[in-house]
């Protein structure tokens, strides 16, 4: 049994087997996982804001989907391993609070939609992915059998 | 606003936080004691930044259940307003408001509840914003509270993605108030657009 690599907010790892990697308690931010079905060669990003281009300080390239994914895409290569080549699972995107007259609610739905243009451009399958609600998830992804298990408070988890 | 750096810029956006909650917190701690009829100590507010990943560590880590009222602003200052606290002190809060202080924690909230911590949000929140608006003049509307009860990190997302646009860390304003039954510590966020910062800072420079 491998170590359990955890993943902070706005922030981005690599995994290996045997190791499992986290991320906890995702509202509308976004875990995205990136794996190379071959080598088992994974990653997880926690991607907090969809698009870097509008904001003022965009130095954290992990918190955007367009950066992050772009510097994961690189660290990739450098392991041989080309965008098209990848698969994708991911979980997140909440709308924690049923406000509809405010923006800023609907980021869960904005980061989803931005993951999913850039995986289409960039050739990347998405597997599967379980995005929208109301709750809370923490997400476990085990590069092994590329199961990508979801948790959320009173609900039983689902492996997807 | 576009000529401002980003650090100098959330340097300000921090400094008018702190200075209008401060106004805020000691008024929306006093309708606590008084809405639950009982005596209470209120500690001075402490205001610090804290960054996003040892935020919810506060509520005792990411996965901890989390309970927050949240309102959206309007008028003069748009942007929204959340009272957050761990789920052991909102269930003595919401054990306190109706009458039984000596109740235990809750296991699932009923409807009661529910409404009873939105409420209790609604009294919190609006004395807030009434000293902040008498303060400063400006009109503040809030909108219905809405209450989230879910893991820590989850809730916290929705400031996370608003300070997230200036910076990594956001200004978190704690109130603890203590008596023989409880000791409730709530955190009050409050998150002004960027351009209603503007309008604030102006006013209060």
């Amino acid at each position: 049994m491998g170590e359990t690599i955890v993943v902070g907010m706005a922030d981005m790892k690599m995994c290996r087997v045997p190791d499992q990697i986290t991320t906890l308690g995702l509202g509308s931010c976004i875990g995205l996982v990136l794996y190379e079905p071959r080598t088992h060669i994974s990653a997880l990003l926690h991607i907090m804001l969809p698009d870097s281009t509008t904001i003022k300080d965009n130095s954290n390239v992990a918190k955007f989907a367009d950066t992050a994914i772009a510097k994961i895409l690189q660290d990739f290569k450098k392991c041989g391993i080309s965008p098209f080549m990848l698969n994708a699972k991911m979980a997140g995107g909440a709308k924690m609070f049923a406000f509809n007259n405010n923006d800023v609610f609907s980021v869960g739905k904005k980061n989803a939609d931005a993951i999913k243009a850039i995986l289409s451009r960039e050739r990347i399958k998405l597997i599967a992915e379980d995005c929208g609600g109301n709750y809370g998830r923490t997400v476990v992804f085990s590069p092994e059998d590329f199961s990508f298990t979801i948790k959320s408070i009173g609900k039983q988890p689902v492996v997807i | 606003m576009a000529t401002t750096k980003p650090d100098e810029y959330s340097d300000m956006y921090f400094d008018v936080l702190r200075e209008i909650s401060n106004i805020g917190t000691g008024n929306a701690t006093s309708a606590l004691s008084m809405l639950m009829d009982i005596d209470v100590d209120i500690d001075i507010p402490v205001t610090e930044t804290v960054d996003f990943d040892s935020m919810a560590g506060i509520l005792g880590g990411k996965e901890e259940l989390a309970v927050a009222v949240l309102i959206g602003l309007s008028g003069d200052i748009d942007g929204m307003m959340m009272f957050l606290l761990d789920k052991h002190s909102a269930d003595r809060i919401i054990n306190g408001v109706q009458g039984k202080p000596e109740a235990g924690d809750i296991s699932e909230y009923s409807e009661m509840d529910m409404s009873a911590m939105t409420e209790v949000g609604n009294i919190l929140t609006g004395s807030y914003l009434a000293a902040i608006s008498k303060y400063t003049g400006l009109t503040i509307v809030a909108s219905v509270p809405q209450v989230a009860v879910d893991m820590a990190g989850a809730i916290l997302d929705i400031p996370v993605s608003i300070y997230g646009s200036i910076s990594d860390s956001v200004l978190l304003v704690q109130s603890k108030i203590t008596n023989q039954y409880l000791s409730s510590e709530g955190y009050f966020l409050l998150i002004p657009t960027l351009e209603s910062v503007d309008k604030l800072y102006k006013l209060l420079s």
